[in-house]
C-alpha cells in the first residue's frame, strides 16, 4: 500500500524529503540545544561565572529556539499544503473516474458506502498524510542522529541506548501487534454494539407498533454492561505493550542517570556532560511515544488509501473513446446486431446476440421477466458499458466510435426513480438545459403535466427539492424527470419502466406524455405495464438474455408465447379500465 | 454540554481513579526528571560516601519503574469508566429519543443522516477521554511542576505556571480565535461538497444522460479552487500555531534558565537547584501537550452534543399524560373525520379535508401512487402524528385524547418500511407477542410462505437475520413483517403495501389466505396493484391529497 501511495500521490516524495531534511535539522538542533543548556548550567553552577560569560550562550540558545519554532511550523504547513493539494487532486480524479466509469460499475456497491469513502476517507487520508507519514520519518531519523551524538558522548550511555533500541520495535510489533489486533476486534464489537443502538433506534416505528419500545432501554444498558466486562478483561492484556514501552524508555532514562551519577562521584564524567545527557535521553524517545499515539491514524489511512484506489482501479466502462458523428443532418436509425453482454468473464450472460434496428422516429417497448436483460440492454445502449460482443451502430458510425458527449446530447433518459439534486424545482429542470428561457421551461412543464404539480406549491420553480427540500412522490419526480425530456428535446428518448408506483391518474397524464414524444421522437421503452405500451410501434421480448420474440403488439398478442403469459400477469389492466369507467 | 459532564458523578471513584493514574504519570515523569538532574548535580559535588546520594537514586529508580505501572493504571480505569459511562449515555439518549414521534424522526433522519447520527454518539461517548482527562490532567501536572519548582524558588514556580499556562490555554485559546472565521468556511465547503458527491454519486445517470456533467465538474472545481485557498490560509495559521507552540515549549525552559542563573549568581539560589529547576520546565511541557488536542475536541464535541439535542428538542411534543383507552380485540369501527394534514406551514397539503369512515369488519383498500399521503392516514391512527384539524374515531372514542402506546395495543400494523431487527427470526417474531407457541409461529410462517425456507435452514427459526434483516431477501422481509402483525391479536390491522417487492403470484396467493383468516376484523390495506381490489369490499383513492373515487370493488369484480 505503501508503494502504491508513493507511485500514485507523486507530492509524496517531497512531503517525504521535506520531513526527511526537517528530521535531520531539527535532530541538530536538538543536540546543540542540550550542549549549550548544559554550558550554560555548567558555567553558573560549576564554573561560578557571571552574566558577561553565558549572555552570548544565552543569545545563541534562543537564536536556536527561534530556528527550530521556524523550521516546525514551516514544515507543518508545507506537510498540511501538500496533503491539501493531494486531496484536492484526489477528489478530482475521482470525480473524472465516476464519468467514465459510469453507473453500472457501481451498481452493486453501497452508495452510501461510496459517499463515505469520498468524504471521510479523504479526510483520514489527509490525517495520514500531514500526521502519521511524517513521524514515521521523524521517528527514524531523530532518534539516529542523537543516538550517533551520545556515541560519541559516553560509550555507556550509547549502550543503553542501543539495548533499548531494537527492544522497543520488537515490543511495538510483537506485544502491541498481537493487542493492538485485540483492541481492535474490540472496537470493532464497540462499533457493533453501536449499530445495535441504531437498530433500535431506527426499528422505534416497529417496536412501538408492537408496545416494545420502553422495554428497549433495559435491553441496551444490559448489550453495554456484558461488553465492558468482556472488553476490559481482553485489555488487561493489551495495555501491557504502552506499560513495556513507557518502561523502556523511563528506566533506561533511569539507568542513564544513575550510571552517569556514580561516574561523576569518582569524576570518570564531567557534570556538562552528564547533563547533557540527561536533557538529550528524554528527546531519544519522544518519536517512539508520538508514533504510539497516532497508531489509530495509521490504520485509518491506510484504509482509507485502499478504499480509494478500489474506486479509482474500477473498469472505465462508459468512457467514450472515439470523436466521430455520423454524417448528414439525422436522424438515425440504431442497429443493434448480435450484441452480447456479461458484467464478468465467469458469469453467465445478461444478454446474448439481440440484433434488431430501431427507425428513426419509431418506437419500441422491451417486455421481460425480471432479470431478462431488459435493463442491460437499456444501459449498452446508453453506453454506461461497452458490448462485449457484436455492435451498435448509429447511422454508419459504432457506438463506441462515437462521440460521447454527442451522443448523450441526442439522448434523453428517465430511469426507474429519477433522482432529485439538491437545489429548486428549477435548477433541476435547468440540468437538462441550463440556457431554457421561462418560455421554454413553461412549454416543457405543461407537456409534462408537471404544471399541475407545480400548482401545489407557494414557491412554484423556486421550491427546493432533494436532501434539505420538500419530498416529491414518484408520480411527481416523473413529471419533472419528463419536464427535463422535452426541455432537452433530444431526438432520442430512453425510459425505464416509467409508469411502475404510479397512480391511475398519473400513468394517464404519462400516456399523453408519452404519445407526444412517440409522434416526434425515437422512443425505447422498457415496460411492465399494457398501459405503458399502448402507444409503441414494435415491441421485442426478452427472456434469460436472448429475444424470444419481436413484432407489433397485435400480432404477438395473438400468438401463443411469453408476451401473451405476460399479458395475463397483466390482465387486471381490463379491470382497471372498468374501474375508471365507473369512477 | 455540562450534562454530559455532570454524567460523571455516578462513576466518581472510578473517574477519580483514572483521573490520579493519569496525574500521577504526569508527575512520576516530573519526579525523574528532578530526581536524576538532583542526583548528577549533587554528585558533581563529589560527596565523601556514595551514601548520600542513595535518596536521589532510589527516587530515580522508584520513578523510573512507576510511570510505566501508572500510564496502565490510568489506561485501564479510564477504559473502564468510559465503558460503564455509554451503558448510561445510551440510556440517557434512547430516554430521550423513545417518546419522539416515529414519523416525524424518520422524517428529520432520513438517508445519510443516521451515519452521522451514529457518529454523534460516537463522539459523545468519547467525551470523557477527549475533553475531561487532558483538562484535569494538565491541571494536576501544572500544580505538581509548579510545587516542585516552588521547592527551589517561589518566583520560580509562579513563572513557571504563568508560562504553563499561557502556553497550554493562551495559544490554543487564541489560535481557535483566530482560526474560528477560516474553520467555519470550512466546515461550510465541506457540508455542500458533501451534498455535491452524494448528487454526483446517487444522480449519476441522470447527470450523464442530461449531458450535465461538465457543468457540474465546473461547479464542482470553483467550490474546490475555494477551499484550497481557504486551506491554505488556515494550513498557514496552523504552521504559525505549530511554530509557537515549538516556541512556547521551548522557551519555558529557557526563561527558567535565565531568571535562575540569575538567582543562582546573585546567591539567592543554591548552585546544585540550577540543573533542577531547568530540567523540570523542560519535562513539564508533557502535561500541557494535550490541551490542543481537547480544545479541538471541544468543537467536534459541541457540534455533536447540538445537533442531538436539536433532534430531541424540535421533534418533542406535548407528552401531558393522557388517559389509556381500552384493550378491546373485538373489531369496532375507524373513521377519518374532516382530517388535514401537512408537515410545515410552507409545505403542500398531504391530506385536504379527508373523510373516510370503516365499518367494524370491513376491509378496505386504498389506492395512490407512492409518496401520496397514503401512510400518512395509518401513522395518524397509530397517533405517530397529530392532524392539524380534524378527528380520528375508533368506535365512538375520539384517538386523540387517548394515550397512543394504549392506542396501539388495540391496532397491529405492518408500516411502508418496517424495520427488520438485527437479531434471530424467532426475537424478531417474538416482538408481536412475546406469548405466543412454537405452533403459532410455525403456522403464521405457513401462511405468509416463510415455513419452507425457514424448515430448510439448519438454525431454524435461531437464524441471524442481519441489519436490517440483510440475509433475506426482500421479498422475505416483505413476509416477516406481516407474519409480525398477524401475530398481534387485535381488532384493527393495518397494512401499508404490504406485498411490495413481492412478484405479483405469490402476492395474490398470501394475501387471500391472509384476508380470509382477518374475516371479522376491521383492515386498512394500502396498495398501487389493482389486481388486489377482488379481496376487499371498499376502495379509496388518494390522489393530491384529496380522497377520491369510493366505491365498492366487488362491483368491479362483477363487471369481469
Amino acid at each position: 500500500m505503501y508503494q502504491r501511495l508513493v507511485k500514485e500521490v507523486r507530492p509524496i516524495r517531497w512531503l517525504l524529503a521535506t520531513v526527511a531534511g526537517y528530521g535531520i535539522m531539527s535532530g541538530i538542533l536538538i543536540v546543540l540545544q542540550a550542549e549549550l543548556l548544559a554550558e550554560v548550567v555548567a558555567t553558573v553552577y560549576i564554573r561560578h561565572q557571571g552574566w558577561n560569560v553565558i549572555k552570548p550562550w544565552l543569545a545563541i540558545l534562543l537564536g536556536i529556539l527561534l530556528l527550530r519554532a521556524v523550521i516546525a511550523g514551516l514544515t507543518e504547513t508545507a506537510s498540511l499544503n501538500l496533503s491539501t493539494s493531494v486531496e484536492s487532486s484526489l477528489r478530482d480524479r475521482l470525480l473524472q473516474k465516476l464519468e467514465t466509469t459510469g453507473p453500472m460499475v457501481w451498481a452493486n456497491d453501497h452508495t452510501g458506502e461510496l459517499v463515505n469513502t469520498v468524504i471521510q476517507g479523504i479526510d483520514n487520508l489527509e490525517t495520514f498524510l500531514a500526521r502519521y507519514l511524517p513521524q514515521i520519518v521523524l521517528t527514524a531519523l531523530i532518534p539516529l542522529v542523537i543516538g550517533i551524538k551520545v556515541a560519541f558522548t559516553d560509550w555507556i550511555s550509547a549502550c543503553i541506548l542501543l539495548v533499548t533500541v531494537p527492544l522497543i520495535p520488537f515490543f511495538m510489533i510483537l506485544i502491541g501487534r498481537q493487542a493492538e489486533r485485540e483492541t481492535e476486534k474490540r472496537w470493532v464489537t464497540l462499533g457493533r454494539l453501536g449499530s445495535h443502538f441504531l437498530d433500535i433506534v431506527q426499528g422505534l416505528e416497529t417496536l412501538k407498533i408492537f408496545g416494545q419500545s420502553r422495554q428497549q432501554n433495559h435491553a441496551i444498558g444490559s448489550a453495554a454492561e456484558s461488553f465492558r466486562k468482556s472488553t476490559m478483561a481482553t485489555l488487561r492484556l493489551a495495555f501491557l505493550s504502552g506499560l513495556v514501552l513507557e518502561l523502556l524508555a523511563s528506566l533506561s532514562m533511569a539507568m542513564i542517570a544513575v550510571a552517569v551519577g556514580l561516574r561523576l562521584v569518582g569524576g570518570d564524567i564531567s557534570f556538562q556532560k552528564a547533563f547533557f545527557l540527561l536533557i538529550l535521553v528524554p528527546d531519544f524517545y519522544a518519536p517512539w511515544r508520538a508514533l504510539g499515539a497516532k497508531f489509530h491514524d495509521g490504520l485509518n489511512g491506510l484504509a482509507a488509501a485502499s478504499r480509494i484506489f478500489d474506486m479509482l482501479d474500477r473498469p472505465e466502462w462508459a468512457k467514450g473513446i472515439g470523436h466521430r458523428i455520423p454524417e448528414g443532418n439525422g436522424p438515425w436509425p440504431i442497429a443493434i446486431s448480435e450484441c452480447s453482454f456479461r458484467y464478468r468473464p465467469d458469469t453467465p450472460y445478461a444478454i446474448k446476440d439481440i440484433t434488431l434496428t430501431i427507425e428513426p422516429q419509431s418506437s419500441l417497448a422491451l417486455v421481460g421477466p425480471t432479470g431478462s436483460g431488459k435493463t442491460t440492454l437499456l444501459s449498452v445502449l446508453l453506453g454506461f458499458m461497452p458490448a462485449i460482443e457484436g455492435s451498435i451502430r448509429v447511422g454508419d458510425i459504432a457506438l463506441q466510435d462515437l462521440d460521447r458527449d454527442w451522443w448523450h446530447r441526442q439522448l434523453a433518459y428517465v430511469s426507474q426513480t429519477p433522482y432529485l439534486f439538491a437545489g429548486t424545482i428549477l435548477d433541476n429542470l435547468k440540468f437538462a438545459d441550463p440556457n431554457a428561457t421561462p418560455e421554454m421551461i413553461q412549454e416543457a412543464v405543461s407537456h409534462a403535466h408537471f404544471d399541475e404539480v407545480l400548482a401545489r406549491f407557494p414557491k412554484g420553480l423556486n421550491t427546493p427539492v432533494g436532501e434539505n427540500g420538500i419530498r416529491l412522490s414518484r408520480g411527481e419526480r416523473q413529471r419533472l424527470a419528463l419536464s427535463r425530456v422535452f426541455l432537452k428535446q433530444a431526438p432520442i428518448v430512453i425510459m425505464d419502466e416509467p409508469s411502475a408506483h404510479l397512480d391511475e391518474v398519473s400513468e394517464s397524464q404519462l400516456q399523453r406524455s408519452l404519445f407526444d414524444l412517440c409522434q416526434t421522437r425515437t422512443v425505447i421503452i422498457v415496460a411492465h405495464r399494457l398501459t405503458t405500451i399502448q402507444s409503441i410501434a414494435k415491441i421485442a421480448v426478452l427472456d434469460h438474455g436472448q429475444m424470444v420474440d419481436y413484432g407489433t403488439p397485435e400480432t404477438l398478442g395473438r400468438q401463443s408465447g411469453l408476451f401473451r403469459d405476460l399479458g395475463h400477469a397483466w390482465n387486471t389492466q381490463e379491470r382497471r379500465r372498468s374501474y375508471e369507467t365507473l369512477g | 454540554m455540562k450534562h454530559w459532564v455532570s454524567r460523571l458523578y455516578p462513576y466518581r471513584y472510578g473517574v477519580a481513579l483514572a483521573l490520579m493514574f493519569g496525574v500521577f504519570t504526569i508527575a512520576a515523569n516530573l519526579g525523574l526528571m528532578s530526581t536524576a538532574a538532583y542526583l548528577i548535580a549533587k554528585a558533581a559535588q563529589h560527596p565523601s560516601t556514595i551514601l548520600l546520594l542513595w535518596v536521589p537514586i532510589v527516587g530515580v529508580r522508584f520513578f523510573g519503574t512507576s510511570r510505566g505501572v501508572f500510564r496502565y493504571g490510568d489506561r485501564y480505569f479510564s477504559h473502564d469508566v468510559t465503558f460503564r459511562l455509554l451503558k448510561d449515555l445510551r440510556q440517557s439518549l434512547y430516554r430521550m429519543i423513545e417518546p419522539l414521534s416515529p414519523a416525524a424522526l424518520k422524517r428529520h433522519l432520513s438517508g445519510d443522516l443516521w451515519t452521522r447520527f451514529g457518529a454523534d454518539v460516537e463522539t459523545l461517548q468519547n467525551a470523557y477521554l477527549g475533553l475531561v482527562t487532558p483538562v484535569v490532567v494538565a491541571a494536576g501536572g501544572l500544580l505538581i511542576a509548579a510545587g516542585l519548582e516552588w521547592l527551589i524558588s517561589f518566583g520560580l514556580a509562579l513563572l513557571l505556571l504563568a508560562m504553563l499556562v499561557l502556553v497550554g490555554v493562551g495559544l490554543p485559546w487564541a489560535m481557535d480565535r483566530i482560526t474560528r472565521g477560516y474553520a467555519e468556511e470550512t466546515v461550510a465547503i465541506r457540508a455542500t461538497r458533501s451534498v455535491r458527491w452524494v448528487d454526483a454519486i446517487f444522480g449519476l445517470s441522470d447527470l450523464i444522460t442530461l449531458g450535465a456533467f461538465p457543468q457540474y465538474q465546473t461547479a464542482q472545481e470553483v467550490l474546490e479552487s475555494r477551499w484550497r485557498v481557504i486551506s491554505r490560509r488556515l494550513n498557514h495559521l496552523k504552521g504559525i500555531a505549530a511554530g509557537l507552540n515549538e516556541l512556547g515549549s521551548h522557551a519555558i525552559a529557557w526563561v527558567i534558565l535565565v531568571v535562575g542563573s540569575g538567582l543562582v549568581i546573585s546567591g539567592k539560589v543554591q548552585g546544585f537547584l540550577l540543573p533542577v529547576a531547568v530540567l523540570l520546565a523542560l519535562a513539564s511541557f508533557e502535561a500541557i501537550r494535550p490541551l490542543a488536542m481537547a480544545f479541538q475536541m471541544r468543537g467536534t464535541l459541541t457540534a455533536a452534543d447540538r445537533r442531538i439535542m436539536d433532534l430531541a428538542d424540535s421533534e418533542s411534543w406535548a407528552t401531558a399524560p393522557k388517559p389509556l383507552i381500552l384493550y378491546q380485540p373485538q373489531p369496532k369501527s375507524l373513521e377519518w373525520s374532516h382530517v388535514w394534514y401537512r408537515y410545515g406551514l410552507c409545505e403542500p397539503w398531504i391530506l385536504e379535508d379527508v373523510s373516510m369512515t370503516l365499518d367494524p369488519g370491513a376491509h378496505v383498500a386504498v389506492m395512490g401512487e407512492s409518496g401520496a399521503g397514503k401512510s400518512t392516514l395509518i401513522s395518524l391512527v397509530l397517533r405517530f402524528l397529530d392532524p392539524i384539524s380534524g378527528s380520528l374515531l375508533y368506535g365512538q372514542e375520539d384517538l386523540l385524547n387517548f394515550d397512543g402506546e394504549s392506542v396501539r395495543k388495540n391496532i397491529s400494523a405492518v408500516p411502508q418500511d418496517p424495520h427488520i431487527f438485527d437479531t434471530t427470526l424467532r426475537q424478531n417474531l417474538l416482538l408481536a407477542n412475546p406469548q405466543a407457541s412454537e405452533t403459532v409461529l410455525w403456522n403464521i410462517l405457513e401462511m405468509v410462505e416463510l415455513k419452507d425456507w425457514a424448515t430448510f435452514l439448519p438454525e431454524g427459526l435461531e437464524v441471524f437475520v442481519g441489519e436490517h434483516g440483510q440475509g433475506m431477501s426482500g421479498g422475505h422481509r416483505k413476509k416477516l413483517a406481516l407474519a409480525r402483525a398477524l401475530l398481534k391479536e387485535t381488532g384493527v390491522v393495518l397494512l401499508d403495501e404490504p406485498t411490495e417487492g413481492l412478484d405479483a403470484l405469490s402476492a395474490r396467493r398470501i394475501m387471500t389466505r391472509i384476508m380470509t383468516s382477518l374475516k371479522g376484523k376491521t383492515v386498512l390495506w394500502i396498495t398501487h396493484d389493482p389486481a388486489h381490489l377482488t379481496l376487499v369490499d371498499r376502495v379509496f383513492t388518494l390522489h393530491d391529497g384529496q380522497l377520491t373515487d369510493q366505491l365498492v370493488a366487488n362491483a368491479a369484480e362483477n363487471i369481469i
